[in-house]
């Protein structure tokens, strides 16, 4: 490109390494909060091709940046497609997907993605609720009341579950 | 580890991870494709984290890509630059325009750049947006009554924009149509909050001042920022909807635009009536080309670019069939306002359009977008204009739920308008005529509500403990607000009574609504919300405002009621299939749920008598 009129920004090595150091824990909550039939490396694929056109040096906290980002895709792809199917069901004729998952998963999967997201954040990586909050757009008072309704719910069925057995 | 952690951890193992090297390497090659791995040197625009970006972004790349995902794409871009400019016009100029394409361009950036929203609309394609005026009007007026800006002429007041260093391109696509590209520019914006409204600034409580700026010429993903002109009546104009059309074009590698299309009087039908029944036998036909031919062509050229958008369309196909259809039309001159009545049938079951909502008898769509076969209810979606508090573009389409009778009350008529005796459906004339709808219809209630302020509206009645409060006949999807007067150390609870509910709802669902309850300064009563099983304790004597909040799918009908805990029935106080855990909000924002029930429970690390404590 010629004439621009911005400083390009660069991401060294360093900033580079940051990034795979992250792969990991992203990948695991892309996995969390996307749909089923989605591929959490697509997830995670798509933020970091948008962090990279970012300034690095503008960006505090990269892992807080890039989980937001992946919150963000999740939620633009559920949005669009929950508004399409209905206009598809009645123009389109729908495109068939696999989205069969494991039925020990089936509760979970019913769950709401961000409070589903919350949940994986808090209970198993430890994460502070408003550092959980913050991850996936929500106030630490809503991210509170949504996960104590979720837990109270799973613990039931998970109670009842364990009762059928 | 108790089980739900297992769970969890389970699910966030699936798949075969690709590794970081690949996924970096193939989200390198996807920014700007130019770069070497390990220095990206190319095109990185100064882009601010994603929540803070004002603007309406392009969606972001799929792995599948879904008929008319690129025309959404494309929308997203070109109301970038458009909406920026022209998001409230005071008057439309009838000789506005440029000498040259990108002269209209450069005078549409240097409208942004002064916040001059009458130049922006003055270099606007007039065919497209020449009903724009009245619906911009109306929306600024109501905002400025409504208090949601503290001057209906000075809308943006608090919003600075600038572009900078606009370097552009020229290629001609066809005679008086020329393809604007953007090589280099910055488009800039700040908020400085102390200029907004007194109610704005309540609604952004906390937030700061922000500023963001995007590369202009790297909107899109895959392909180059462009904007397409158009020469009418010897200027120059930006056209919105052959911008959109050519990136659907550029998207799906489409064959070039054929302006050869035959006059107006060649193409529509002879009636009002006649191009709105066309154009749905046309649609339910999958005949795309005599549907393209029913839209006026000075207004969305659909029929020029007719071949790309079959290619965009692919091999979808519509399927509905129509049996019975009907229309009553008014006319006015060389316009006229279309109801239609119709219905048929689906490979679902039937479907039918009352003329504001379509009915339809479809598999649940749960939160994940995932279609739940396991059950099916009669929907309906209505575009009567209601206003939603749910946003986007929820403003036009309000789902509703089954067990709700929903009919059109106001009927959302088809524009449609006469070019050289032949008549054309209008779709810009109809959006706008539903937004007139849906301006108009924007309450107090409804704007609060949206903006997260339902604490600050006067109470709509009171709440008297071990009363229910009727749910029935609300259609209005903002919360109720009721006036609470408590005592120091009171402990209620609340539940809703909601038969009918959607099934496959979500988790958050399952109570039918929320009721979140608020001191008299606004504050949150912890710990927020009323809901079975959970005891509230009043901090202090005084008045509370309760805010009633019923989901999604709205039952037809049901109550809420609020108890003393000691007046309370069994099942608000220990609502079945929970057990008898309680749960409370720790100082630290964590939440304890404990249980005494003598059977352990695989949610929990140990047995018997259980406490769960979380951070």
């Amino acid at each position: 490109m010629i004439g621009r009129a911005v400083i390009e920004p660069t991401w060294g090595a360093a900033e580079l390494d940051a990034l795979r150091e992250l792969y990991s824990p992203l990948r695991r909550f892309a996995a969390v909060i996307g749909r089923w039939d989605v591929d959490p490396d697509d997830l995670v694929q798509d933020a970091y091709a948008r962090v990279l056109r970012a300034d690095p040096s503008r960006i505090d906290d990269l892992g807080r940046y890039l989980r937001r980002t992946i919150a963000n895709l999740a939620t633009d792809q559920r949005r669009a497609d929950a508004r399409a199917a209905a206009v598809h069901r009645v123009t389109v004729v729908a495109e068939t997907t696999d989205d069969a998952y494991p039925s020990d998963l089936a509760d979970l999967m019913q769950v709401e993605p961000r409070v589903r997201a919350l949940l994986f954040l808090v209970d198993v990586e430890g994460s502070p609720i408003s550092d959980a909050a913050d991850a996936v757009g929500m106030s630490s008072a809503s991210a509170r009341m949504a996960l104590m309704r979720a837990r109270r719910r799973l613990r039931a069925e998970l109670n009842a579950e364990y009762s059928s057995e | 580890m108790n089980e739900l952690e297992r769970r969890l951890d389970l699910l966030a193992r699936r798949g075969t991870p690709r590794g970081a090297d690949a996924v970096l390497e193939a989200a390198n090659s996807g920014s700007d494709g130019a770069a070497t791995p390990g220095e990206i040197d190319d095109s990185v625009s100064d882009a601010t984290p994603p929540d803070v970006i004002p603007f309406v972004t392009a969606e972001p790349a799929r792995r599948r890509r879904r008929p008319f995902g690129s025309l959404i794409a494309a929308a997203g871009m070109a109301a970038v630059l458009v909406v920026g400019a022209v998001a409230v016009s005071g008057l439309l100029g009838s000789g506005g325009g440029s000498n040259s394409p990108e002269g209209a361009v450069r005078q549409l950036a240097d409208a942004v750049s002064h916040e001059d929203p009458i130049a922006a609309a003055d270099v606007l394609a007039p065919s497209e947006v020449g009903s724009l005026e009245a619906t911009v009007s109306n929306a600024e007026h109501r905002a400025a009554d409504l208090r949601l800006v503290d001057s209906a002429s000075a809308p943006l007041r608090g919003v600075d924009l600038s572009v900078d260093g606009l370097q552009l391109s020229t290629e001609p696509l066809g005679p008086d149509v020329t393809k604007v590209t953007i090589s280099s520019g910055t488009m800039s914006a700040r908020t400085e909050h102390q200029l907004f409204s007194q109610l704005l600034q309540r609604a952004m409580h906390g937030a700061h001042d922000e500023s963001s700026s995007v590369d202009l010429a790297h909107l899109a993903d895959d392909q180059p920022t462009f904007l397409v002109a158009i020469k009418q009546d010897g200027k120059w104009y930006v056209s919105a909807a052959y911008t959109v059309l050519e990136y659907v074009r550029e998207a799906n590698r489409g064959p070039a635009p054929d302006f050869d299309v035959p006059p107006a009087s060649a193409l529509g039908a002879d009636t009002p009536d006649a191009a709105v029944q066309d154009a749905l036998r046309a649609l339910s036909a999958n005949d795309f080309n005599r549907l393209f031919s029913l839209v006026a062509p000075d207004q969305i050229p659909l029929y020029a670019y007719r071949s790309s958008l079959a290619q965009a369309i692919g091999d979808s196909r519509t399927d509905f069939t129509v049996t019975q259809l009907s229309t009553s039309s008014t006319t006015n001159g060389d316009t006229a306002n279309v109801v239609l009545h119709a219905s048929g049938s689906t490979s679902s079951g039937p479907w039918s359009w009352d003329g504001g909502c379509l009915h339809s008898r479809d598999p649940n769509v749960d939160t994940n977008g995932d279609t739940n076969a396991s059950t099916s209810a009669d929907y309906a979606y209505c575009v009567s204009g209601t206003p939603s508090v749910f946003g986007g573009l929820a403003f036009f389409v309000l789902p509703i739920g089954p067990g709700r009778g929903a009919t059109s009350t106001t009927p959302a008529p088809i524009a449609v308008v006469r070019r050289d005796g032949r008549w054309f459906v209008n779709p810009v004339g109809t959006v706008l005529g539903l937004l007139d709808g849906s301006i108009g219809k924007v309450d107090q209630r409804t704007l609060y509500a949206t903006l997260g302020l339902s604490q600050d509206l006067p109470a709509d009645g009171a709440l008297t403990l071990g009363r229910p409060v009727s749910l029935a006949g609300d259609d209005s999807p903002a919360p109720r607000v009721l006036a609470l007067h408590g005592h120091a150390g009171e402990r209620i609870v609340g539940a809703f009574d909601v038969p009918n509910l959607a099934s496959g709802d979500d988790i958050e669902s399952y109570d039918g609504g929320e009721a979140t309850v608020y001191d008299s300064d606004g504050k949150r009563v912890s710990p927020g919300a009323l809901f079975p099983g959970q005891v509230m304790t009043l901090p202090r004597d005084g008045d509370y405002k309760v805010v009633v909040q019923v989901y999604g799918f709205a039952p037809a009908s049901g109550t809420f009621t609020v108890w003393h805990e000691a007046d309370a029935p069994e099942s608000a106080l220990h609502p079945p299939g929970l057990g008898d855990q309680q749960c409370e909000i720790t100082d630290d924002g964590g939440s304890m749920c404990s249980s005494s029930s003598a059977v352990s429970s695989p949610f929990d690390s140990s047995s018997a008598t259980t406490a769960t404590s979380t951070p």
